[in-house]
């Protein structure tokens, strides 16, 4: 029985070698520039993955989320999360380039010369340091992996057996997941972004960077969902009410994305202490104010406005329309994270940003594609496919 | 094949079939459960449990009258700590209205129906709550009745208040919050009205909650027009959820202080507001269950579900914790770390700080286990601890002022009888007005509840993407007052 019909699979399949394709060409100019200027290309390479890695990571959240949490929502996209977190093991290896090649060029602490010389990095060395560094990067990949395959084995088994036990292990599985991804994303996010602005520091910081992967898979799942469920047996669960849960879930999110974002821009400004504020002097001058200006406008103001509205919610067009928009803000967020500190007062965007989006964003949405074609797009067990989602007071 | 999935389906997969109301009850059982409260006779354990919080009441207006007299000088604030239990009991009690505020407006607007039962009593619990918070900060003004220089209006002084400062916004933001939980609270409460007024016999008891049922007849316009308001209600208070308690944060992290300079304070405030707030609804709905036989209504998958609100959100308070401790080392900041480890971690009030750890770190865990979820009298100590807990945050974070940056002007604080006895009399002030809560109006909206049982669904199923802003949700309880 397959639920995805012919043109679509068609389509998907299409869509998998062009990205595939696209990611190794990608991939290979990438490397040639590494070659050339590393780093700036390098620097980019850590912004297009961490980019796509909020994707995988925010998958394997929602995924445990929903299991824990239950809702319509959660079943009607639950293979889609899947398949997003099973990319993690791709991830794993796409960050090699960064820990091999880029440690140095990317962060100042993992500089010998440099970091002995600065008394505050010497401070920090027991944590920041390139051994502990790496370790970190297998416990965490080690542990979101395991993560993925166990809940994707789960799932694969409750296809085949209808055990009575595994609704039991799905939520032992991800009660605790969700705290042990609380905490290697906090950690992972003070690793591979913040530790780059070595003597800048904000409790805020890995819950907005742990949100943020929330917020981008919900985003690119809502577009998955739309492209992907058609013909008869998947569209019955993307219903005008599944929709606008998912659309009322979107605009929640990108509130309280604000909410983080400024309440982290005001304590920071407000307190004007010379460790801190430098952050934002960056990212404030030379062409970034106005890359934070659109982020106010593009990534809060106009889709709040727009999704406010019942229509944009519901209509599978119009949510299609903001959410596309909004893949490419995410990215305009994450360039804005990373990009003034690479390049402080003085706008860049080196062609290396390009090349590294297009390679590693090909070979992400290959790998995505056909994770997802292999295992059924519904999990028919799920006792949630007769609900339908509740409307009304 | 969906019938055989359905009975292969083992019971631990999560099942919003669990009737949140006890099977056998009618729209007319509902109302009369529920108005039997308030038109019986008074209960003779009403009697004396009123009376013990109003003379634990009687303590507080005893310790304001002092204060009026005397001065602030009677509390144990001093340099270096110049706030003391009257900010701590103040962010303590405004936290634990959040629970209310969050269960009315959010979970409304998240169409979770088994906040049906619990939502009335948890916004009487929320304007209570914010009452005894409000008196704090007035308090410490020294001289009250000048409370109105704090707002922005045209005099012939040259005053204007300083808006640079948290403290000011927190004027805005806690009236405001007020004003909003008291209105949609006692919009909730007006259909309710006109149900008490018909039922009642005494023709006073039918004048006096006749004024307040604003002339109410359930007519199709009335709901139409009671439910627009509620849910615009419910809209313009889901944001107050955040930026209340993200306020009350900003009065710490907008100070230059190690300890209290922390951008992560706004979200793990709002999340231990909502986690303490959710303690003191059990704390509450356990004995109100017991005493006036509301089992039918707060079932234990209330209980169950509150729970894991409360293992959600305290492992959110945890986890700022973690942050905080790992950002203080990872910092280099020599005044970040030693206010961690000398201060908080192996300083003279270390012991309170492990105590928090215990409260909020470790006992809410237990939370996990299925079995204590579903165990009244655990879930009930558990509550306790959790508030004790949250209670022990805010003394934590307070304590930050005891040692500056200057060695020289390192102090002590310990709170004087005073302290003490006006915090013992805010549990009076609230714990009266539950009681007088209890004893006069519907603790559980009558109206919410019968849309929750079966009859009410005639038409379930229907997936035609209806409005609910037009729901049809409470129209046919109307019908049967």
């Amino acid at each position: 029985m397959s639920m995805i019909t012919p043109e679509v699979r068609e389509k998907v399949d299409k869509v998998q070698s062009f990205a595939l394709i696209a990611g190794v060409i990608g991939l290979l100019v990438t490397g040639g520039l590494i070659a050339v200027q590393p780093k700036e290309t390098l620097q980019s390479y850590l912004i297009s993955f961490l980019y796509f890695f909020s994707f995988s990571l925010g998958s394997l959240a929602l995924l445990m989320i929903q299991h824990v949490a239950g809702g319509v929502w959660g079943f009607a996209m639950r293979r889609l999360l899947e398949a997003g977190a099973r990319c993690l093991l791709l991830l794993a290896i796409l960050f090699l380039p960064i820990l091999l090649l880029g440690l140095k060029e990317i962060y100042v602490w993992a500089d010998h010369e440099i970091a002995q010389k600065d008394h505050i990095i010497e401070l920090k060395s027991g944590y920041l340091n390139v051994p502990f560094f790496t370790a970190r990067y297998f416990i965490f990949f080690g542990i979101w992996s395991f993560l993925a395959l166990a809940l994707s084995k789960l799932s694969k088994q409750e296809d085949e057996t209808a055990e009575a036990r595994i609704g039991f292990w799905f939520k032992a599985l991800s009660g605790p997941g969700i705290m042990a991804f609380a905490i290697t994303g906090g950690l992972a996010s003070v690793d591979w972004a913040m530790s780059v602005d070595v003597h800048w520091y904000s409790t805020m910081y890995p819950v907005l960077f742990c949100f943020g992967t929330i917020l981008s898979a919900m985003i690119f799942h809502i577009v998955a969902m739309i492209l992907l469920y058609q013909g008869p047996d998947l569209e019955k669960h993307l219903t005008k009410n599944h929709l606008r849960d998912v659309g009322s879930f979107f605009l929640g999110f990108i509130i309280f994305w604000a909410y983080l974002t400024f309440s982290q821009y005001l304590l920071i400004w407000a307190a004007n202490l010379k460790e801190e504020v430098p952050y934002f002097l960056n990212r404030s001058e030379g062409g970034w104010q106005l890359v934070a200006i659109s982020l106010g406008l593009g990534h809060f103001l106009l889709p709040f406005l727009v999704l406010l509205t019942r229509d944009a919610k519901r209509i599978k067009g119009n949510l299609l329309k903001v959410a596309c928009f909004m893949l490419f803000m995410r990215f305009v967020d994450y360039f804005f994270l990373l990009g003034p500190s690479f390049s402080p007062k003085h706008f860049a965007f080196p062609i290396g940003q390009l090349t590294s989006l297009v390679g590693i964003g090909g070979l992400w949405l290959g790998c995505f594609l056909w994770q997802w074609k292999s295992m059924p797009p519904i999990p028919v067990r799920d006792p949630r496919i007769l609900q339908q989602p509740i409307h009304g007071v | 094949m969906a019938s055989d999935i359905k009975e292969q389906e083992p019971s631990l997969r999560s099942d919003p079939q669990v009737p949140l109301v006890a099977p056998g009850h009618s729209f007319e059982s509902i109302s009369k459960k529920v108005i039997g409260v308030v038109l019986s006779v008074t209960p003779k354990g009403w009697m004396i449990g009123f009376a013990i919080s109003f003379m634990m009441l009687q303590v507080l207006l005893v310790s304001i009258t002092y204060l009026l007299y005397e001065g602030i000088g009677i509390w144990g604030v001093n340099v270096p700590v110049g706030w003391g239990f009257d900010i701590i009991n103040f962010v303590w009690w405004i936290g634990i209205g959040h629970a209310g505020t969050l269960i009315s407006a959010i979970l409304l607007l998240f169409h979770q129906t088994w906040r049906t039962s619990i939502n009335r009593f948890a916004e009487a619990m929320t304007l209570f709550a914010v009452a005894c918070a409000g008196l704090y900060p007035l308090a410490h003004m020294g001289r009250p009745w000048f409370a109105y220089w704090l707002l922005p209006y045209p005099n012939t002084m040259q005053l204007w208040p300083q808006f640079r400062s948290p403290l000011e916004w927190d004027v805005f933001a806690v009236s405001t919050y007020f004003t909003v939980s008291l209105l949609f609270w006692y919009i909730g409460l007006v259909p309710d009205f006109g149900n008490i007024r018909d039922r009642a016999k005494s023709p006073w008891i039918r004048f006096i909650y006749g004024i307040f049922a604003l002339g109410w007849r359930g007519g199709s316009m009335h709901w139409h027009r009671f439910e627009t308001a509620y849910l615009i209600l419910a809209g313009v208070s889901t944001p107050l959820v955040l930026s209340v308690h993200t306020i009350v944060s900003f009065d710490f992290a907008v100070s230059n202080l190690p300890g209290w300079h922390a951008t992560i304070f706004p979200p793990y405030f709002v999340a231990g507001a909502i986690y303490s707030g959710f303690a003191m609804v059990i704390n509450l709905a356990v004995p109100i269950r017991h005493f006036y036989g509301m089992k039918d209504f707060i079932t234990d998958k209330h209980l169950d579900n509150m729970a894991k609100i409360m293992l959600a959100t305290g492992s959110m308070v945890f986890y700022g914790y973690m942050v905080e401790a790992f950002m203080a080392y990872y910092s280099a900041n020599p005044f970040e770390r030693d206010l961690m480890m000398k201060n908080r971690v192996f300083g003279p009030y270390g012991g309170f700080y492990w105590a928090l750890v215990f409260c909020n770190g470790f006992v809410p865990q237990l939370l996990w286990i299925k079995r204590v979820r579903s165990w009244e009298a655990a879930l009930f100590i558990i509550s306790l601890i959790v508030n004790v807990g949250m209670w022990l945050e805010r003394f934590v974070i307070l304590m930050s002022l005891q040692r500056d940056f200057l060695p020289s002007s390192w102090g002590q604080y310990s709170p004087t009888f005073w302290d003490l006895s006006t915090y013992f009399g805010t549990f009076g002030l609230f714990l009266s007005l539950m009681f007088l809560f209890c004893r006069l109006l519907p603790m559980i909206a009558i109206f919410e509840m019968k849309h929750m049982l079966p009859e009410s669904h005639v038409h379930k199923g229907d997936d035609s993407g209806h409005d609910p802003g037009h729901a049809h949700a409470p129209k046919q309880g109307g019908g049967h007052q």
